[in-house]
């Protein structure tokens, strides 16, 4: 049924402006690449409207981990991850960081050692 | 040289035929019974002539005679006339309309050669119509192919470019808006597709969850943002249903959307069932009355097909594309009133295309808790962290007069690598290239997506918050010197680096950071 010149278009059939809901802003400028995520609470059911993308984020946000490998693993634009991303942590699903809990943080000496190890790279 | 070119049409327009045969008939009723003017010599005159020519011979039994054969004629003439008036008005139109030819009436008292020229005629004139039919087919099924080709050529184009300028909100935005005009665009290209007999070729590579489907749907109409889909999160359709399960919905929910208010949201439902899954599309519109439901219960049941030539002047093609997908892929599709007041459309997909799909998620979504971080943060309290001690950028964190010495510390310390390295800016890097250490990196297959977060994590460690918030102003500097990640091997031990460094060596390499 195909005919042979037609290109071979396989894009996905879940078009970007569908997966955001036509915007392609997210509402925190401040969610990048790096950023990193973790669900709060990965038991808190999300909204019936809730889309399959959303629920595979908060799902993979159970431990954290960082945007674009989220992203990767939803096999999505970064961009477009971005934008739910900072809906689910507008509404309390997700928590965005670049740090730890405080108990967990490292004593000082350790992030020197990481930091002149990090500078034997050169 | 790809498509063959068609030959000229040989056959007689039908349109000039029924107008000759119309105006025959018109010219006979005109004529009356009376005469029949190329008659008397070659056919209907046949028993006449020996008559007429002799005429000296007006005997009684004579003019009986020829009296009887000019009623035979007569007669004859009568049944030709009713014959034609059968042939245009309903054996014609039949035959222009692509139903069934009904048969001669008069067949028995016509002479032999008048119903074979009839026959002729109505063979002609059908054959004439089917493949006239054929070719305006294939160039409707042509031209809607290129159109929806190109549509696909700028969609693929606006995903390059949106993957191209990744930071760019405002162009993404512009992408969208094209994208979603050419997914339009190349719907209604496969609507006349389908409405010719012509199937979509695309295919998707897997199964589709239903809920998807429904959005992919959307995408394809103009008001996407107004339908709300719920339900069933894994129940899907096999891959080769996908395509034609979409278009189906998608006209579904155009027409929902097309018939209630701008405003109103046309909501979707997602259901397992015993014999399938079943989505239901409500809008909230003014419906349709029984009438019209009725007929469209038919149309859209596939029970009454429809081609391209039976929408109208206004297509109305939803309805006949979703009957002929629910036709050709055994979808039971009804329509019915919608408690919102609209129109209630049901799709039943036979349990045969279902299958279920889980969510995408990395190949093990493991407990939150971290067992990693216990081994390698000696620190680390072996609970892990509760969700109100996470640093938050959404809250402020929960006060904390007395952070841990070790954050603490870090937070003074760190910033000293920066006045380090102005006061040993000159000093070479010797130390630091004898203390070089040659960390053992894991090799990175081993690194699980969640041990990769877990070096992000680490790699941040040091900094704080994304300052949001007013919180935390302390933390705001070291974030600013530490968060431009260098691009660096990842590493999970931490024990691996150079631990015996002197601080006051940092210096100069800081540059990087």
């Amino acid at each position: 049924m195909t005919r042979s010149g037609e290109p071979d278009f396989c894009a996905r059939a879940l078009r970007p402006y569908v997966i955001t809901r036509g915007r392609a802003r997210a509402t925190r400028n401040t969610v990048g690449v790096e950023t990193l995520l973790i669900a709060p609470d990965p038991t808190r059911e999300l909204p019936v409207t809730a889309s399959r993308e959303e629920r595979a984020l908060v799902q993979m946000c159970a431990r954290l981990i960082s945007l674009v490998e989220a992203s990767a693993h939803l096999d999505l634009p970064v961009s477009l991850v971005g934008v739910l991303a900072s809906d689910l942590i507008d509404a309390g699903y997700l928590s965005a960081r670049s740090g730890t809990p405080k108990q967990a943080a490292p004593d000082s000496q350790l992030l020197l050692e990481v930091l002149h190890g990090l500078r034997g790279f050169r | 040289m790809t498509s063959p070119a068609r030959s000229p049409r040989r056959s007689p327009s039908p349109w000039l035929v029924g107008a000759l045969v119309a105006g025959a008939a018109a010219w006979a009723r005109h004529r009356g019974a009376i005469s029949w003017p190329p008659a008397p010599a070659s056919t209907f005159g046949a028993h006449a002539a020996p008559a007429l020519t002799s005429a000296p011979d007006l005997s009684p039994s004579r003019l009986a005679e020829i009296e009887a054969t000019a009623a035979f004629d007569r007669q004859r003439l009568a049944q030709m006339q009713h014959e034609l008036e059968h042939l245009v008005k309903v054996r014609l139109p039949a035959a222009l309309a692509g139903r069934d030819v009904p048969g001669a009436r008069y067949t028995a008292d016509l002479l032999p050669e008048a119903s074979t020229s009839i026959d002729d005629l109505i063979s002609q004139v059908t054959s004439a119509l089917v493949e006239r039919e054929e070719s305006r087919r294939l160039a409707l099924v042509e031209l809607a192919g290129r159109v929806q080709t190109s549509a696909h050529r700028i969609q693929q184009a606006m995903s390059g470019l949106a993957e191209q300028h990744p930071g760019d909100p405002a162009l993404l935005e512009t992408t969208m808006r094209v994208d979603h005009a050419a997914t339009q665009q190349a719907r209604h290209a496969q609507s006349v597709k389908v409405l010719c007999d012509e199937w979509p070729g695309q295919q998707w590579p897997a199964a589709l969850a239903l809920v998807d489907v429904v959005r992919a749907a959307s995408g394809r109409i103009v008001a996407f943002s107004r339908v709300q889909v719920t339900g069933d999160q894994t129940a899907a359709v096999v891959p080769s249903v996908v395509e034609p399960l979409i278009h189906l919905v998608a006209e579904l929910l155009a027409n929902a959307t097309e018939y209630s208010a701008p405003s109103a949201p046309v909501t979707v439902a997602v259901r397992g069932v015993q014999r399938g899954a079943v989505i239901e599309i409500d809008d909230s519109g003014f419906g349709l009355d029984e009438y019209r439901l009725a007929e469209a219960r038919e149309i859209v049941s596939g029970r009454r097909p429809l081609g391209v030539g039976d929408v109208g002047e206004i297509p109305q093609t939803g309805f006949a594309v979703v009957g002929r997908f629910a036709r050709r892929h055994g979808f039971t599709v009804d329509l019915g009133i919608s408690p919102y007041g609209g129109v209630r459309a049901v799709v039943l997909v036979p349990a045969t295309l279902v299958e279920t799909v889980e969510l995408p998620a990395p190949a093990s979504v493991r407990d939150p808790e971290p067992t990693t971080e216990a081994a390698l943060e000696p620190t680390t309290e072996a609970a892990p962290p509760a969700a109100a001690d996470l640093i938050d950028t959404r809250v402020d964190p929960p006060a904390d007069p007395t952070p841990p010495d070790g954050l603490d510390g870090s937070e003074v310390r760190l910033p000293q690598r920066r006045s380090a390295r102005r006061k040993d800016a000159g000093r070479p890097g010797g130390e630091t290239a004898a203390g070089r250490p040659r960390p053992v990196v894991p090799s990175a297959p081993e690194v699980a997506p969640e041990e990769a977060g877990d070096w992000m994590e680490r790699f941040f460690e040091g900094s704080q918050p994304i300052p949001v918030t007013p919180a935390a102003p302390a933390g705001a500097e070291p974030a600013e010197n530490l968060s431009p990640a260098p691009t660096s091997t990842p590493t999970t031990h931490d024990s691996d680096l150079g631990g015996n460094v002197k601080p006051s060596t940092a210096g100069k390499d800081a540059a990087q950071g």
